[in-house]
């Protein structure tokens, strides 16, 4: 892994080859043009030597040479022989010889040549006079370079084994030189020869080596001073770039190796961390919701989606309230995810968007699931034994006041009877027989009681017992059956019976429900006072319990405090009325077994009453209960 | 008769035939000369208030005697005690159940509410017939009642 120390250490490296290569460069040009100036210098001087040598001469030209004592060291020139006076003596008798330009010249660069670091000079042509005046090699060069225009040639020459600058002007003919050298052929303006001038180098190159030791130290502690910035730069950005290494490395080590999914999302809803475990719990990458940032969003479940966008929008107010919620996995697979976040700051204190983190919950979620529905069975369970219980209760209680009843009401047309067979015998011992017939008729009456109120117990016993097979009631017909079968006590009684038409279709056990509505109209018939004309009204009503049958009629009709009363066992408003208080807790009985309900609506005494009744879903079905419980296992389980 | 005051019985009764048997037989004890009959708990409590048609005091006068069956249409003979007994002008009167139940409830529930005494009619007729003659001499006779 290249890291970010690595990274500093190798551009320190590249900036000390590239320092070395700019010092170099710099030497280098510096030296190079160190080198030119001292030519330059040498250059400038060999010219003005070159000038005063020419001026000199010149001078003597414009003499047509000098005079001077013939001696051994200025003998007269042997070439020329063919000048006037070359020699000539003066009234003392002192010889003199003419000493022309060129020699006059050459004897100064004698004189120059014999002292060590004068500029030397010569004077030459490429058809010298004199054989001694013949150009060297470089001269040579130089005079064949002067005949075609060039007007200065300089050199760096070795000369000895030194090192000279050489220059070289040519010699143009003038008119005072035609004195000497007319003979060989020069017309004025011709390039008859040059004159050299030669500076010695070496007080120059001294020099030069002087101040190129002086550059080239002065370059070595540049250089050298750079090498230790650059050096002591990257150690230090390395020691820094190493420390936030480390803290990074503590962060990552933190932030990447975590069991949930953690992420930061910026104040503009875009990732800026997500941990790598996002992975293993959505599927998706990171590098996927770091691309999208709309990705979390659209993997929320449709059904959460709500809750989610709504607590997005309240955790980036500041109010951050943990959520469950799913997820759909991009291989398809539903989680289900803890999640929780906060508001975060920069060091500054400016929000900074939202730190959130997921949990995979889906197997707790299953568990609880799972437990809940257990829990629900239990109650469930628990809900139906109390319910049994309670029927159970009400069952006791019902029997109790079943034997109580029972045991008094048997006990009551037994103690008639024997009671009155001993009034019948003591009468008979007594002689007294005019009461007899009324005694043996209450103790016949009493008897007759007596069979009906055990039948009719047995009756009672009967249901829930006997059960028939419940079926699709039309009751219109079974009205007109009922009426049909009560025929004759309906006509004793002169009651005139209206019918609904388009009375409901219900469910139920059609025997019993005829029971029902036999024991209605019987007990209206009974209870029909003392009126001209009485009327029984079968209707029915809709409500919010279904159908609700009714017999109205205009008898004497059920004060308010007995509208209950009136349904309990062997109760009777009227001691004298036939009957054995049995009918309407019969009746009650049956419609409570149907799930439904039977009531008085009455305005009082001699208001008529209306019993009504309803009778709910139909009799129990044990098969449709079970039934009904496995559908709603079914319903938790979906998730 | 043996204190020379005409007594007074209130018999509440809803069966006909065991009425018509204890009137039968308090009159043979010649106890039957001031005795009503009402045949439910409302009827008894009308009587004892002389509300409605027991409006008249001297018609109907304060019983010394209540013989009250427990089974009663319309109000109840315990309801009927309940509120003898908790009437400051009627407490005073002693109300014997005279009934066919033999349940140990009712029993307790009687005494519970102050009955004075509770008798079960014995189904045999000689036994009934001496229980009420019997109960008549005790409670008109021998028993001392306040002066009213």
């Amino acid at each position: 892994m290249v890291t970010q120390f690595h990274k500093i250490r190798r551009f320190a490296l590249i900036l000390m080859l590239f320092w070395t290569a700019g010092i170099t460069f710099s030497f280098l040009w510096f030296y190079s043009h160190e080198q030119r100036t001292v030519v330059a210098i040498a250059r400038a001087e060999a010219r003005a030597t070159y000038e005063k040598d020419t001026l000199y001469r010149r001078w003597a030209t414009r003499h047509g040479g000098v005079y001077v004592p013939a001696s051994e060291f200025s003998p007269p020139n042997p070439h020329l022989t063919h000048v006037e006076e070359r020699d000539v003596t003066t009234p003392s008798g002192k010889a003199l010889t003419l000493v022309n330009p060129a020699y006059m010249t050459r004897q100064v660069f004698e004189l120059a040549d014999s002292q060590d670091n004068l500029v030397r000079g010569h004077i030459t042509s490429l058809k010298p006079i004199r054989a001694e005046n013949k150009p060297d090699p470089w001269e040579a060069k130089a005079l064949r370079l002067f005949e075609t225009g060039v007007t200065e040639v300089s050199e760096v020459q070795d000369m000895g084994g030194r090192s000279y600058m050489r220059l070289m002007r040519p010699f143009v003919t003038e008119a005072p030189c035609l004195k000497c050298h007319a003979t060989q052929g020069y017309r004025i303006g011709d390039i008859r020869g040059g004159i050299s001038a030669s500076v010695p180098m070496e007080a120059n190159s001294a020099m030069m080596g002087e101040v190129i030791t002086g550059a080239a130290v002065s370059h070595g502690l540049i250089w050298f001073l750079g090498l230790g910035l650059i050096g002591t730069g990257a150690r230090v950005l390395g020691r820094s770039a190493r420390a936030i290494e480390e803290r990074e490395e503590r962060y990552r080590t933190v932030a990447d190796y975590t069991e949930g999914w953690e992420y930061w999302q910026g104040p503009d809803h875009s990732f800026r961390y997500v941990s790598p475990s996002c992975l293993e719990l959505s599927g998706y990458s990171r590098e996927e919701f770091y691309a999208d940032p709309e990705l979390l969003h659209r993997i929320v479940h449709p059904e959460d989606r709500t809750s989610y966008e709504q607590h997005v929008r309240d955790s980036f107010c500041g109010v951050p309230n943990p959520l469950d919620f799913r997820i759909i996995r991009k291989d398809g697979e539903v989680r289900w995810i803890a999640h929780t976040c906060r508001l975060v700051y920069t060091g500054s204190g400016a929000e900074n968007g939202i730190r959130g983190s997921n949990r995979d919950i889906t197997e707790r979620k299953l568990a609880s699931e799972a437990l809940r529905e257990q829990a629900f069975l239990l109650e469930k369970e628990v809900r139906e034994r109390m319910e049994r219980e309670a029927e159970l209760e009400a069952k006791n209680a019902e029997l109790e006041r079943f034997t109580y009843t029972v045991s008094h009401d048997l006990k009551s047309p037994l103690i008639t009877i024997k009671g009155f067979a001993g009034a019948v015998l003591k009468d008979i011992e007594g002689g007294k027989l005019d009461r007899l017939g009324g005694d043996v008729g209450r103790i016949m009456g009493a008897a007759d009681k007596m069979s009906a109120l055990l039948s009719d117990l047995l009756e009672l016993s009967r249901i829930g017992r006997i059960v028939n097979a419940p079926s699709l009631i039309d009751m219109n017909l079974l009205v007109k059956d009922v009426l049909g079968q009560l025929g004759g006590p309906i006509q004793q009684a002169g009651v005139e019976v209206m019918v609904q038409p388009g009375l409901a279709e219900v469910w139920g056990d059609q025997p019993r429900i005829g029971e029902v509505l036999q024991n209605l109209v019987e007990n209206a018939i009974k209870y029909r006072g003392d009126q001209q004309k009485t009327r029984i009204e079968i209707g029915m009503r809709e409500s919010a319990e279904g159908p609700v049958f009714t017999v109205q009629d205009n008898g004497i009709g059920v004060p308010a405090q007995y509208h209950e009363t009136i349904f309990g066992l062997f109760n009777q408003l009227d001691a004298r009325s036939e009957g054995t208080g049995i009918g309407l807790a019969l009746a009650r009985r049956i419609v409570e077994f149907h799930g439904g309900r039977l009531w008085v609506e009455s305005e009082g005494a001699g208001g008529g009453s209306t019993f009504c009744f309803t009778l709910g879903t139909g009799p129990q079905n044990p098969l449709e209960t079970g039934i009904k419980g496995i559908k709603g296992i079914k319903g938790i389980k979906a998730l | 008769m043996i204190e020379g005051e005409p007594l007074c019985i209130l018999l509440v009764e809803d069966n006909p035939d065991h009425a018509e048997l204890a009137i039968r037989n308090l009159s043979d004890a010649g106890l039957a000369n001031h005795l009503f009959h009402v045949e439910d708990g409302e009827a008894a409590l009308d009587y004892l208030n002389n509300r409605g048609r027991y409006a008249d005091q001297n018609a109907y006068p304060r019983p010394h005697l209540v013989l009250l069956d427990l089974r009663l249409p319309k109000v109840d003979g315990i309801e009927v005690l309940k509120q003898v007994k908790a009437s400051e002008q009627l407490k005073a009167i002693p109300v014997v159940i005279l009934t066919t139940s033999a349940a140990e409830r009712d029993l307790a529930q009687a005494y519970n509410n102050y009955a004075n005494s509770y008798l079960t009619k014995p189904v045999d007729f000689d036994s009934f017939s001496n229980l009420l003659r019997d109960l008549g001499f005790y409670w008109l006779a021998w028993n001392r009642r306040p002066v009213s």
